[in-house]
């Protein structure tokens, strides 16, 4: 049987109409999303086969009207001319009925095959409402009308039905609105010089009249193009100052008006307002969600839990993801020979692919609590309630929600501003995000705390960080409002949607596909970032060591070996310890005793309660193995003695020659280039690398600086790190906090940069907020340092 | 204009929900909005 390819489907409407529900239980997961070009508008595709048919189902974003207000009405009604889909699905509010029949006229003059969905039709008859659909279509030229309940799925058949009926009945629609003799006068002398624009832009001359008279500015750009376009400009703007003093008004408020007065009349033809309750369900819980009482403590309440879910509950998948890394990296340690692809696939790719993926629950999670929020319409009276503290910084509203994300991820963090529908409000939150301090700083500021704080006020040094950043973000909001972003237009008008129940579907929809987005985007970025890290720290490998590495390590050995021949061997009259067995499993027994004991301890301090209970149980155990090996264990106690000594001795080696390795790489080489520049802060080269380093991501500023004090990877052994960092001259406490400031402040992580440059369409906003993050934090860390050593902390 | 195109035009009624600080809630016809302060100021009782 044949099938009719690409029936093309439109679907506009209001936000929060229901077209993108419409779409997703049509389309299923057969979607694709993009932009549009040249603009940052989200462009939604799917398919679907529907009774030999093949539909191409668009998205297109959800618009009051087709003026030139913003960049969505434009890319709707170009769509609808320029592409012209088969047919135009206008998805209609029911319960908002004589509002969105407002775009639905607009829609009537543009001229292309329409259908009207009276969407949400459950939730207006619950309100009492009774629609005609005859009188109704009557009233809109005839169009078809169909009923939907788009969540659950009702009348999308008979929707997809009608719409074969249209293209293939193919009736033109001949709608005109008479705006009285003033206005019809005025587009009876516009139209005839319109001829060329009509021929270019694909808008019926009339529709072309009534935007110019209307000042439409997208139009009146065109206009301006044409080869007599003094002559037309000038006509047009003669002719709607004549209009304007006819009418007494604006006529663009008066078209407006007259487009009401028409639905009006519509309205109250097809509804039967009678029985419509006056105070509806999303009325009752208004009164209290918004209450001057009670609305802040239970948004406050619903943020804790959005923070929680996201973060505290994310932490296990992503543990789990990192512990799955760790395998791999392992495996292929372990599979492949030493040398640069070795380095390459576990340093460079698994390093690299590991950090972008560990973020996934988090992302996932928190599209799912935006989904959830948006759907129900929550969002829009959080903004409602957090506007008037965000207003006194230069932020909207809505800002609130992506800051508070910013202290679990600033990547993630900016992702959640797109609930922001204005651009500079977008920018100006994506700028101060990363200064409220994400998770992946807090193992910096746990290491430092613990090396050179007490116990005792290690809370609050931990809370003046944070707290420095909350106050360092209003500032910059304040003066960005005042300076840069100064006198832009800002929404003054919000919709609030009524409440309802989100279904499980559109919301994982929803959420699954701005996940994959950051899959793709920042993935790249990080995983090529890595890649370059490890290769300015891993190269040049042919460098002039200070010590022969090798020599001392061979020369350990040779010690090793000779102290075992002389105080174990020669003394058993044995050449090898597995010449005795009771020996040798005596020793494996001790040595499984220290090494559990080793990692038991690993994060405990030696004073630490536990850390001497474990300690004890070490020594208990220990006594058990003499009690039963009298004659042996002297031995075996010297023997693991002597091999401990000997790998701490060979780690100290190796990790002394890595540490060499790093600070003659090329990133080595820029630390020392760059550290007259931060010697005013306090910082060292060593210092200087692990700072660009933590550029690719903050955790990374920890494990740079194990190698560098030379015991390995300092996440894992950050004891070490601590006790490394306390003995280091060079390191004070004013020096930690002088560095915790700085790792607060400076440049926002690849992840977020790469975000960032997904969510404002250019390296423009990622570059400056490097720049200016950067100059921030030399600048407020010189005060902090300096401050500080005037007043006598540095010693 | 975005206040027309949400039904906002001179003469329309407007019911005021709530007020939190500097805004209002208003409902036209069966749409809620919020309005700015700089905007609610221009709805005069009659």
């Amino acid at each position: 049987m044949m099938v009719e390819k690409n029936i093309t489907l439109a679907l506009v409407g209001n936000p929060n109409a229901g077209k993108t529900t419409i779409f997703n239980n049509i389309t299923g997961g057969r979607q694709h999303v993009g932009n549009y070009p040249g603009v940052t508008v989200e462009k939604k595709e799917g398919y679907k086969t529907f009774k030999n048919n093949d539909f191409l189902l668009v998205d297109l974003p959800g618009t009051y009207s087709l003026t030139a207000y913003s960049l969505e009405e434009i890319v709707t009604r170009n769509f609808i001319v320029d592409e012209k889909p088969d047919v135009v699905v206008d998805v209609i509010d029911t319960s908002n009925l004589e509002r969105n029949l407002y775009l639905t006229v607009q829609l009537l003059e543009l001229g292309h095959p329409l259908i009207v969905a009276l969407n949400m039709i459950d939730v207006a008859e619950s309100m009492g409402m009774k629609i005609n659909d005859n009188k109704l279509s009557e009233g809109l030229g005839g169009i078809p009308v169909v009923r939907t309940v788009g969540v659950s799925k009702e009348g999308l058949d008979s929707l997809l039905d009608t719409a074969v009926a249209v293209k293939n009945g193919q009736k033109e629609i001949v709608f005109k609105l008479d705006y009285g003799i003033e206005v019809e006068d005025a587009i009876s002398k516009i139209e005839p010089l319109l001829l060329p624009l009509h021929k270019e832009l694909n808008f019926s001359a009339r529709w072309l009249a009534l935007k110019l008279l209307g000042n439409d500015a997208n139009i009146m750009e065109y206009a301006r193009k044409l080869p007599n376009a003094e002559h037309v400009t000038t006509m047009v703007n003669n002719i709607r100052m004549e209009v304007n003093d006819k009418l007494g008004e604006d006529v663009e408020l008066y078209i407006a008006g007259q487009r009401y007065q028409y639905v009006g009349k519509i309205y109250q033809m097809a509804v039967d307002t009678k029985s419509i309750s006056s105070m509806t369900v999303s009325d009752k819980i208004d009164k209290i969600l918004t209450n001057r009482m009670f609305g802040l403590p239970i948004f406050f309440a619903l943020m804790w839990l959005v923070f929680n879910l996201v973060f505290t509950l994310g932490k296990i998948p992503s543990d789990a993801i990192d512990a799955g890394f760790t395998i791999v990296g392992q495996y292929l340690d372990g599979m492949i020979s030493d040398g640069p692809l070795k380095s390459l696939l576990v340093d460079g790719v698994v390093g690299g692919v590991g950090s972008v993926l560990v973020f996934i629950p988090s992302i996932l999670l928190l599209f799912l609590s935006i989904a959830i929020l948006e759907d129900t319409g929550y969002m829009a009276r959080a903004a409602f309630i957090m506007d008037r503290v965000m207003k006194k910084f230069g932020l909207h509203g809505k800002s609130f929600i992506p800051l508070l994300l910013g202290f679990g991820c600033s990547a993630t963090a900016m992702m959640g501003t797109r609930t922001l529908e204005n651009p500079r409000d977008r920018i100006i939150t994506m700028l101060v995000t990363p200064l409220m301090s994400c998770s992946a700083k807090l193992p910096v500021y746990t290491i430092l705390i613990a090396a050179f704080f007490d116990e005792k006020i290690a809370g609050n040094v931990l809370f003046s960080i944070y707290f420095l950043g909350i106050i360092l973000s209003m500032i910059v909001a304040y003066v960005f409002r005042s300076t840069f972003f100064k006198g832009e237009s800002e929404p003054f008008v919000m919709e609030l949607p009524p409440y309802r129940m989100p279904t499980v579907k559109s919301v994982i929809i929803h959420m699954w596909e701005r996940s994959t987005l950051y899959l793709k985007k920042a993935g790249t970025i990080i995983l090529a970032a890595s890649i370059l890290m490890w290769f300015l720290t891993t190269y040049p490998k042919d460098i002039e060591y200070a010590k022969d590495y090798d020599a001392l390590i061979a020369q350990a050995e040779e010690n090793y070996t000779n102290e075992v021949q002389g105080e174990v061997l020669a003394k058993l009259e044995i050449e090898e310890i597995g010449q005795n067995k009771s020996l040798e499993n005596l020793i494996d027994d001790m040595q499984i005793i220290e090494k559990n004991f080793a990692d038991e301890t690993k994060e405990l301090e030696d004073d630490a309660p536990e850390y001497i209970k474990l300690a004890e149980e070490k020594a208990d155990k220990n006594k058990q193995l003499e009690e039963q090996n009298g004659e042996l264990y002297p031995y075996a106690e010297k023997y693991v003695e002597l091999t401990q000594k000997n790998e701490e001795e060979k780690e100290t080696i190796e990790n002394e020659k890595a540490g060499e390795e790093l600070e003659k790489s090329y990133a080595g080489q820029f630390g020392k280039a760059i550290e007259p520049a931060i010697m005013p802060l306090g910082f060292d080269w060593r210092i200087g690398i692990s700072l660009v380093s933590g550029v690719t991501a903050k955790e990374v500023v920890i494990s740079t600086m194990g190698t560098i004090y030379s015991i390995g990877d300092g996440e894992e052994n950050s004891q070490g790190l601590s006790k490394a960092l306390k003995h280091d001259e060079h390191m004070n406490p004013l020096v930690a906090y002088a560095l915790m400031v700085f790792v607060l402040i400076y440049s926002p992580c690849l992840a977020a940069l790469a975000v960032m440059r997904k969510e404002t369409g250019s390296w423009k906003w990622p570059a400056i907020s490097m720049v200016y993050l950067t100059t921030l934090a030399w600048i407020v860390t010189f005060i902090v340092y300096q401050g500080g050593k005037l007043l006598g902390f540095a010693s | 204009m975005c206040m027309v195109d949400m039904g906002m035009i001179p003469g329309c009624s407007i019911e005021v929900l709530n007020r939190i600080h500097e805004a209002v809630v208003v409902k036209i016809s069966q749409s809620e909005m919020r309005l700015e302060s700089c905007l609610a100021h221009q709805i005069h009782v009659y």
